[in-house]
């Protein structure tokens, strides 16, 4: 058996860097991930078994599983990684792999034996799982959901039909969400780990491949039971606590799928910037017409905006969970939305062959285009995600003192180096108790920069500026949050329209403040391009610009063509467009 | 706030903060109703908590209302719940 990749827990290599040695270079269509085979799955609509199989049999599988059941995850920053490297390559590939995440509902509530059973299915049998949550009638809306799972003596019967499921067919294991007592409201439902080799296979039977926009290969489907017997040691947690225990699980979920995106996002901004390098207009190479460059350093600028607050948010598991609730909707609202909106505006540097199938790199392009825009609406929608945050603004607002932040605690979710403690689930919760320390604690990460008295790779005047524009940002966040704590109780689903603008705003104040802190706690580690914050200021710009409607910020004219001298160094040296910038395959 | 330290009065209290946040008349409110009768549903719920614990200045479970789903249901809990601090209190002192 090969062995497994080294972890980032350790001095060696990335988990990134290991992987992508593994997997080689994409374009050469003898990787077993490359932009061919892409083509090929998705061309064929076939599901991508030979990909999946390899990843299986190199162990990958093993980054899901807790380490004291034989598994080797460490931290969500680092399963992060895993799933971007994959993503880069092939989304369908990298999400049908990753239905994996639904094992975190098993390792935050199962029992011993469970968890035991659970770990031996993925590790040695390699079994795959669904997530059975949704039907056809009801969307996202859980608590109506009509199937039903009554008690028997042996266990439960199960009737109904799940639908669309992504790997509903082509998977053992199924999460199954189900009522068990349709007068007790959310305790109404109860979650359910099915082994479908256990089934009478009379009684359940799967629903036909859906035909997608993107991950054409994918196996998108259905199943369906029938006064189906399922087994009492399946149940979850216990008999009503489905709904909760499915919650949590989104938070997790819902802050790993902003990795889909950046590897979509780095894909994107490669091919482009490929293309750009090599396509000549007006007697010119494309990259040095000043609009195609912006547009290529502006999609870099929202890269980097977008992994500040995604490891951020996957670093706040292990230090602050119990404000996931927040986290976990701001990351999934804001970075699926922003680099869906990066890649449409890379197209117009592709010209018409942002369109085509089969021309400049195996038709990637296209492909990434429609496979990265079912993103931001599976695992919670942007409107659910926005809704999920306007209810907490009252508790927000009020929980939004400073006091309550800790250095230590920025340090471990900002400070790259830092070591992370351990992930308890059993911390995580339905509501912050603690506001947001992204937001909470911008007043904390000031105060660190002013007692500095300098930093050597910035220049004075630079750091004058970034105080300024930081001291602006902590105006702008006192100020949301005093009008937040102004407003009513919000409840039910008929929110007005501005109150989701509202959250969107929100969002970016939260990015924006990630974006300050990360450059804050890590400045003094090495003398990188991140560390020396040229893209600081033309980052807060952007925010400012899209969320807060205020134009004018500005930033030394340098700083655009370090920007886009670091995309091209990126590109040259092949490193990831990320603020780690590993090297890649 | 302090924590009303009856039934009678914490019902009081639980009305009268839930009339004001649902916007619903105190008249039309039923203590023996489920709350999702107010078009309150399961985040909802958690929601209110988090006022309800503002009010009262107590940390209560995110999902309280799920379990204790009428407001004379939450009073019960309520009730026992102070009850309890009040114990812990006198003992400390």
């Amino acid at each position: 058996m090969p062995s497994p990749p080294r972890s980032s827990a350790t001095n060696g290599p990335s988990l990134t860097e290991v992987v992508e040695a593994q997997l080689g270079d994409p374009r050469n269509p003898d990787s077993v991930l490359s932009f061919a085979y892409s083509q090929q799955i998705d061309e064929s609509e076939q599901f991508p078994e030979l990909a999946v199989r390899w990843l299986y049999d190199r162990q990958l599988c093993r980054h899901f599983v807790p380490q004291e059941l034989g598994g080797a995850f460490h931290s969500f920053e680092e399963l992060a990684e895993l799933i971007r490297v994959l993503s880069r390559r092939d989304l369908t590939t990298s999400i049908a792999f990753s239905t994996l995440f639904w094992s975190f509902l098993t390792w935050m509530d199962g029992t011993e034996e469970q968890k035991k059973w659970l770990a031996d299915y993925i590790l040695r049998q390699h079994g795959a799982m669904c997530l059975a949550y949704s039907e056809k009638d009801h969307g996202a809306d859980l608590l109506a959901g009509a199937t039903i799972a009554e008690p028997t003596p042996g266990g439960f019967m199960v009737t109904g039909e799940k639908w669309p499921i992504n790997r509903a067919t082509i998977s053992g294991l199924c999460f199954l969400l189900a009522t068990t007592d349709r007068s007790a409201g959310p305790r109404g439902l109860s979650l359910f780990m099915v082994d479908k080799g256990k089934l009478d296979p009379r009684r359940y039977h799967n629903l036909p491949k859906i035909l997608t926009h993107g991950l054409r290969g994918s196996d998108v489907s259905g199943i369906a039971f029938d006064k189906c017997s399922i087994p009492a040691d399946s149940l979850l947690g216990g008999t009503g606590l489905g709904l909760e225990t499915a919650l949590k699980g989104f938070q997790v979920t819902r802050t790993l799928c902003a990795a889909f995106s950046l590897g979509a996002g780095d894909t994107a901004l490669r091919t482009t910037l490929e293309f750009a390098q090599q396509r000549t207009l007006y007697n010119e190479l494309v990259v040095e017409l000043p609009h195609a460059s912006s547009v290529l350093s502006d999609a870099f600028l929202d890269l980097l905006i977008c992994d500040c607050v995604t490891i951020s948010g996957l670093r706040a598991f292990h230090a602050v969970p119990g404000q996931i609730s927040v986290w976990s909707a701001v990351v999934k609202y804001f970075v699926p939305t922003t680099i869906e909106a990066m890649i449409q505006n890379l197209s117009v540097v592709m010209g018409a062959r942002y369109y085509m199938r089969n021309e400049h790199e195996w038709g990637t392009f296209q492909r990434v285009l429609r496979d990265a825009a079912i993103i931001s609406v599976f695992d919670g929608s942007t409107v659910v995600n926005l809704h999920a945050l306007l209810l907490q603004f009252r508790n927000l607002a009020r929980r939004s003192s400073t006091d309550s932040v800790q250095e230590a605690t920025l340090r471990q979710i900002y400070h790259l180096q830092h070591p992370l403690a351990p992930f308890k689930s059993q911390n995580l919760s339905l509501a912050s108790r603690h506001g947001n320390a992204a937001m909470n604690g911008l007043p904390l990460t000031l105060k660190y920069l002013r007692s500095l008295n300098g930093i050597d790779n910035v220049e004075q005047s630079e750091l004058d500026e970034i105080l300024a524009i930081g001291e602006r940002l902590a105006h702008e966040i006192s100020a949301f949050h005093a009008a937040l704590s102004e407003t009513k109780f919000e409840h039910g689903h008929r929110q007005s329209p501005a109150a989701f603008r509202t959250a969107r705003t929100y969002c970016g104040l939260h990015a924006a403040a990630c974006c300050l802190h990360m450059w804050a706690w890590n400045h003094a580690d090495s003398s990188n391009f991140i560390s020396g914050g040229k893209w600081l200021l033309p980052a807060l710009k952007r925010l400012f610009e899209v969320y807060l409607g205020i134009t004018d910020i500005e930033f030394p004219g340098t700083a655009t063509e370090v920007i886009a001298e670091e995309l091209r160094n990126c590109h040259n040296e092949n490193r990831m467009f990320s603020l780690r910038a590993c090297r890649l395959g | 706030m302090k924590t009303p330290n009856n039934s009678a009065a914490i019902q009081d209290w639980l009305m009268t903060s839930l009339s004001s946040l649902l916007s619903v008349p105190r008249e039309q409110l039923d203590p023996d109703a489920p709350f999702s009768k107010y078009a309150l549903d399961s985040l909802d719920a958690v929601t209110l908590v988090m006022e309800i614990e503002e009010e009262l200045g107590l940390e209560l479970p995110p999902t309280l209302l799920w379990d204790y789903p009428t407001v004379n249901d939450c009073v019960s809990y309520l009730l026992a719940t102070s009850q309890a601090l009040e114990t812990a209190n006198a003992d400390d002192s």
